[in-house]
């Protein structure tokens, strides 16, 4: 049974972090999700991979009880810290959980949540099996009925072009561009989705309302992720 | 006489405008990674048509002072008293009123960067945004990045209005989550190579990028011009 991260790649990330890697904003599509997808399901929702933390205060401020994962304890303090200084005050306390580097399961209860955002993050599990085991967990975890917004990067995303293809839709890059400060070595995996046919078969056992995309094309990057909304049957 | 602000445009901002219940709370994030990436060195900034002043907010953040332009008295004074509680020194933005029908106030090379965001479309036509680009690239100093960016053929808005003429669009309706009836006459270049046209010979034109995002019944496709000046 594969377990839900990618050594690799968790410490290329732990590395960036160490550097003090960071934004300041949420995602604006984040935003705007939140507002047109979202928002009807707002209540106990996940943030998988939050992160800098951005896009969970913004949920945070709006009203949703958060919770999130990710792979750096420090990254719980930074959150915290960005909480209390902006002088932000919450209905409901994120809980921000880091995960164990050997887990298959996320720590979750079965039917927990009305709702789960990833953002820019399942892809960094770079394999199939463990995407799909992942998304099984994602199930588990999610009240029937509960929405589900996931972006990941497409076929058009500068990481294709760049990267070192390793097979079954996995690269590897040391990413040098504009896009990214991290001194040292960067080198992290990454899963590509590369049609919508390809997001069905994926996300077979979800429903799926609708498939849409971003991209940013200037500087030498271009952005293209999809936006995967679905929703857990009832 | 071709002006730079057209009055059927200016009318349904100004109802847009009439609350402030279409507030920003945080800045372009294609902006956030301009500034990195293309002005690159903290100056004194020309936001020609800053909207609610996030992206005015952010450069003085990073640095800049900031001269923020709009065509509503209101929106100003919410620009001004959003300056304010967050805490934006009064030295590092002033805001002004846009004025004259035809030329921007400053004088010749005053500004180090000048970015204009969502402001060319509303020109309402080729021969009035070409006057306006000469007059920002005007303000600019030699060197000057500039950043502008304007409604790619493919954004819905676009879509849902009627052509009327090469490069020429009429749009009337409601703009998607808002409830205002909105009557805008659009520039909207055929292509990136028209685009790039309209600039004079003293701007280098270093790219006509562009940003999009494709969901819940929206195409928000922009074409965003980088530039220097010679």
């Amino acid at each position: 049974m594969g377990k839900l991260t990618d050594d690799l790649t968790v410490n290329a990330y732990k590395m960036a972090y160490s550097q003090g890697y960071d934004h300041s904003y949420p995602n604006e599509n984040i935003v705007r999700l939140e507002a047109s997808y979202l928002r009807d399901s707002k209540g106990v929702c996940l943030d998988y991979g939050y992160g800098f933390g951005e896009n969970l205060i913004h949920l945070a401020k709006n009203g949703y009880s958060m919770h999130g994962i990710d792979i750096d304890e420090t990254l719980i303090d930074k959150v915290n810290h960005k909480i209390s200084s902006r002088n932000i005050t919450l209905d409901f306390t994120p809980e921000l959980t880091t995960m164990d580097g050997s887990t298959f399961r996320l720590p979750y209860k079965d039917n927990s949540f009305d709702c789960l955002l990833s953002n820019q993050t399942v892809y960094l599990l770079a394999d199939e099996g463990k995407i799909q085991l992942l998304l099984e967990e994602f199930y588990r975890i999610l009240k029937p009925g509960a929405k589900m917004l996931i972006t990941m990067m497409g076929e058009q995303n500068y990481n294709c072009f760049e990267g070192e293809y390793l097979g079954n839709n996995v690269y590897e890059y040391d990413d040098k561009s504009v896009m990214n400060k991290v001194k040292g070595d960067f080198t992290h995996r990454y899963y590509i989705l590369h049609s919508e046919p390809h997001i069905n078969w994926l996300f077979k056992n979800f429903n799926i309302d609708e498939v849409g995309s971003w991209d940013n094309i200037y500087r030498g990057v271009s952005g293209h992720h999809y936006v995967i909304m679905c929703h857990k049957p009832k | 006489m071709t002006k730079i602000k057209n009055t059927t445009n200016i009318d349904s901002y100004n109802d847009l405008y009439s609350t402030m219940e279409h507030d920003h709370e945080y800045p372009n994030i294609n902006l956030v990674r301009l500034e990195k990436w293309h002005l690159k060195s903290p100056g004194f900034v020309l936001d020609h048509g800053c909207g609610y002043g996030e992206n005015l907010i952010f450069l003085t953040k990073k640095g800049y002072k900031v001269h923020g332009v709009e065509i509503n008295k209101e929106l100003i004074k919410w620009i001004d008293l959003k300056c304010r509680i967050k805490q934006v020194p009064s030295n590092q933005y002033s805001l002004e009123l846009a004025a004259s029908d035809n030329k921007i106030a400053q004088d010749d090379e005053t500004f180090d960067h000048v970015i204009s965001l969502g402001v060319l479309e509303m020109l309402g036509d080729k021969a009035a945004a070409t006057l306006y680009i000469n007059e920002l690239t005007r303000v600019l100093k030699p060197g000057g990045k500039m950043i502008i960016s304007t409604l790619h053929p493919e954004n819905s808005f676009v879509v849902q209005s009627k052509k009327i003429a090469e490069e020429k669009f009429s749009f009337s309706g409601k703009e998607m989550d808002k409830e205002v009836q909105l009557q805008y006459e659009l520039y909207i270049p055929k292509d990136a190579n028209s685009f790039s046209k309209i600039f004079p010979k003293s701007c280098k034109v270093d790219e006509i990028g562009s940003w999009n995002n494709v969901y819940c019944n929206v195409n928000g496709k922009h074409y965003c011009a980088l530039i220097t000046k010679k």
